[in-house]
């Protein structure tokens, strides 16, 4: 068992932060690799960030409402 | 390291397409899990274009590409570890981290640039053939450029000057068919880029860019007689963009018309597979060769990602600076 | 009102102004299909011809524009990104900002030349230019530079309605913040008219564009120390709110001026220089720039960041200042 930190991608150049909209997973559920985790609002895109690891979400970084800026952490995945 | 088919040039071709097709696909897949900074616009679609042309250069002409830059150093030869660790932004990368995706470029390897000021490579071409001109050598430079750059004046200068001076250049209009989401056809006025050499007086050759040994027939007519101190030559790959202006927008920036599945049926490295199976070379090859380029992709992506971030006084190399050492409160809070 | 990003606020100045004034039009690269937002339906609205996709020619369609402007149209050209201003640099040095001049008062240019300040995002070096400070030392031309989305609309459709040819520079690090726009409101800011973000006694920072919001956290973290930051927002660079700058140093008697660009030859630089010349008996202390040092931007974040102005660099600045006068 390890942690994976996922972080939030960047989608086109301008973009340097992201609002999370919505988490689409809650904590302790399974995720595999390429589904949808959390639904990202930049500029002038909404975007669904798919999980980059197959795991267990183990916690949740970002709260929704929240602004992160570009590679920070948005969650934990346990893989 | 020898590799599977090393010294034929047969093998060397479908090796370097495929390195470049893995190379960018491993790319795009960590991109989007946010492990590549800034944007990665990738060449996928287009890699007959860079290595036929590639494959008719020496290793040591000279080459200038543009933001589009992962396909041209790999082209050309170029080591893969190197240019990962670049889109990481490490230390160890091609340009110890300075440039990342849009500027991959190798000077070992023949680079003069990939420069992302789209039509800002076409005078440089210029200049290094003079140059080679100038010190007596027969080396050669090419200008690999888009659709998009040859509205751009500076392309425009840079062929006109080594026509009119016959310099040993070769420019390759990449015609991928878009400018970011603008076709081809709302932004350049006449049916073809290469029509345009009648105006200089030098030879415009139209080529299947999707077919590497057209590719590179084309440009190796064209580097003969610029050695031969005939001047330059504008040849125009007809090609095609599998991905988007840049990979991972949120949302798909190009309008794809009703040709783009045609386009998808005629990937380059498929037809070119095809070929080399029809003309005898067996499929165990072709696997491992593709099986290795994997190999290479994954061992560059390793060294990588165990490379170190460049340190903070690095941003002030490589550049003159009346206000070195570094100032007290940018060192203070960095 | 309502609230609308910064973006958002380039839309709607751009939409009124076409509604209102049909010599406005717009053209770029890459506009119809809205790549940044600022154009959302733009084409069903204005139709194709008031609405261009241009050739990648900078050069080419920012010099048309001028061309335009002087047979009386009112063009919005769209360079998405300042550095690529640079490849157009002969037309707005040569042609937009001198005819006017040359011809002796003949010629009239009305048009706006928009661009974002790219930085911060490991685009590299030849994407990250922030360069208005270049074009401060080229006469007949006007500046604006905003912090926040209400300056942003206001200020553009003051742009759009000048007779001289204006530079906006957006700065992409405010494109998601939101402000309260008035509704149904002809929101217009003249040029030339500076803004107190926030009111204090100790120090003034003065700071460009995006870096008033790194000023303004700065003020905060200032104000739990002691000591209180009076943040000046030009807005506009060129015509330059001289007497607002002046009046806040007369005040408070010390003066930062912080700036993303470079730092030498900066708008910091001519602020501070324009401070020193006018209150030197007011001052206290040096007048001190908080800027991006003198080298290129690198694509590795771990070496860009640090080199932008940050709320620690300017608290650490005013402390400096601050602190000469009264020591702990």
């Amino acid at each position: 068992m390890a942690d994976h930190t996922v972080v939030l991608p960047q989608f086109g150049m301008g973009m340097k932060d992201g609002e999370i909209v919505k988490w689409l997973k809650a904590v302790g559920d399974s995720v595999t690799e390429g589904e949808p985790l959390v639904e990202v609002e930049a500029a002038k895109t909404e975007v669904e960030v798919p999980s980059p690891v197959t795991g267990t979400l183990k916690q949740i970084v970002a709260e929704e409402g929240s602004t992160v800026d570009v590679r920070e952490a948005i969650a934990i995945i346990e893989v | 390291m020898s590799k599977i088919g090393d010294n034929d040039p047969k093998l060397e071709k479908y090796r370097r397409m495929q390195r470049i097709r893995q190379f960018e696909a491993k790319a795009e897949a960590i991109h989007a899990q946010g492990e590549i900074p800034g944007a990665l616009h990738t060449y996928a679609g287009m890699e007959a274009s860079g290595v036929g042309a590639c494959m008719a250069l020496r290793d040591d002409d000279y080459m200038v590409g543009n933001h589009r830059s992962h396909g041209h150093p790999i082209a050309k030869g170029a080591e893969l570890r190197p240019l990962m660790a670049e889109l990481l932004g490490k230390k160890t990368g091609v340009c110890q981290g300075k440039g990342g995706s849009m500027h991959l470029s190798d000077f070992s390897m023949g680079s003069l640039g990939e420069t992302s000021i789209v039509g800002s490579g076409g005078p440089v071409v210029a200049g290094a053939a003079l140059g080679a001109k100038l010190q007596g050598s027969d080396r050669v430079a090419l200008c690999f450029f888009g659709d998009g750059a040859s509205s751009e004046g500076a392309i425009h200068e840079g062929m006109n000057l080594a026509a009119v001076w016959k310099l040993p250049a070769i420019f390759v209009c990449e015609n991928n068919r878009f400018g970011m989401s603008t076709p081809t056809s709302d932004a350049v006025a006449g049916e073809n880029v290469a029509d345009r050499a009648h105006g200089y007086g030098i030879p415009g050759v139209i080529v299947d860019g999707q077919d590497v040994d057209a590719v590179e027939e084309a440009v190796r007519e064209a580097v003969d007689r610029a050695r031969a101190g005939k001047g330059p030559t504008l040849i125009e790959t007809k090609t095609y963009r599998y991905g988007d202006h840049a990979v991972n927008m949120g949302r798909e920036l190009t309008p794809r018309g009703p040709e783009h599945e045609d386009w998808l049926k005629r990937d380059p490295i498929v037809l070119y597979r095809e070929r080399l199976v029809e003309s005898g070379i067996d499929e165990a090859t072709l696997d491992a060769i593709e099986k290795e380029a994997g190999e290479a992709v994954e061992d560059a992506l390793k060294f990588a990602r165990e490379s170190e971030y460049p340190e903070f006084a690095e941003a002030f190399d490589h550049v003159y600076s009346e206000r070195l050492p570094i100032p007290e409160d940018v060192q203070a809070h960095a | 009102m309502a609230r609308a990003t910064f973006l958002d606020a380039i839309r709607q100045a751009q939409q009124e102004e076409m509604e209102r004034d049909e010599r406005v039009f717009l053209m770029g690269e890459d506009v119809r299909c809205n790549v940044f937002g600022t154009t959302t339906n733009f084409v069903d609205m204005f139709g194709d011809e008031r609405v261009r996709d241009t050739p990648i020619s900078e050069n080419g369609f920012v010099g048309a524009a001028g061309g335009a402007a002087m047979v009386g149209m009112r063009p919005i050209a769209d360079v998405t990104i300042s550095s690529f201003l640079y490849p157009a640099m002969d037309q707005i040095c040569s042609i937009i900002a001198k005819s006017r001049y040359i011809y002796g008062g003949q010629a009239k240019l009305p048009l706006v030349i928009r661009s974002c300040l790219f930085y911060g995002n490991s685009n590299a070096a030849q994407h990250s230019d922030r360069p208005y400070s270049m074009f401060m030392n080229m006469p007949g031309l006007k500046i604006i530079a905003p912090s926040n989305a209400y300056d942003m609309k206001g200020l553009l459709k003051a742009a759009i309605r000048d007779d001289d040819p204006v530079l906006s520079f957006e700065d992409s690090t405010c494109w998601m913040a939101k402000s309260d726009i008035p509704e149904g409101e002809d929101l217009v800011i003249p040029l030339g008219k500076g803004d107190i973000k926030r009111e204090g006694r100790d120090v003034t920072i003065i700071a460009i564009a995006g870096a008033v919001n790194t000023a303004l956290k700065a003020a905060k973290e200032l104000e739990s120390e002691g000591i209180s930051a009076e943040i000046v927002d030009p807005r506009t660079l060129v015509p330059l709110d001289k007497e607002l700058i002046l009046q806040s140093v007369r005040k408070t008697g010390r003066a930062i001026c912080v700036d993303v660009a470079h730092q030498t030859c900066s708008a910091a630089s001519e602020i501070s220089a324009i401070i020193v010349e006018n209150e030197f008996e007011s001052l206290k202390g040096p007048v001190l720039r908080v800027t991006t040092p003198d080298t290129h931007l690198p694509f590795s974040p771990h070496i860009e960041k640090p080199l932008y102005p940050t709320v620690e660099r300017i608290v650490a600045a005013a402390k400096k200042v601050v602190g000469q006068r009264q020591p702990a």
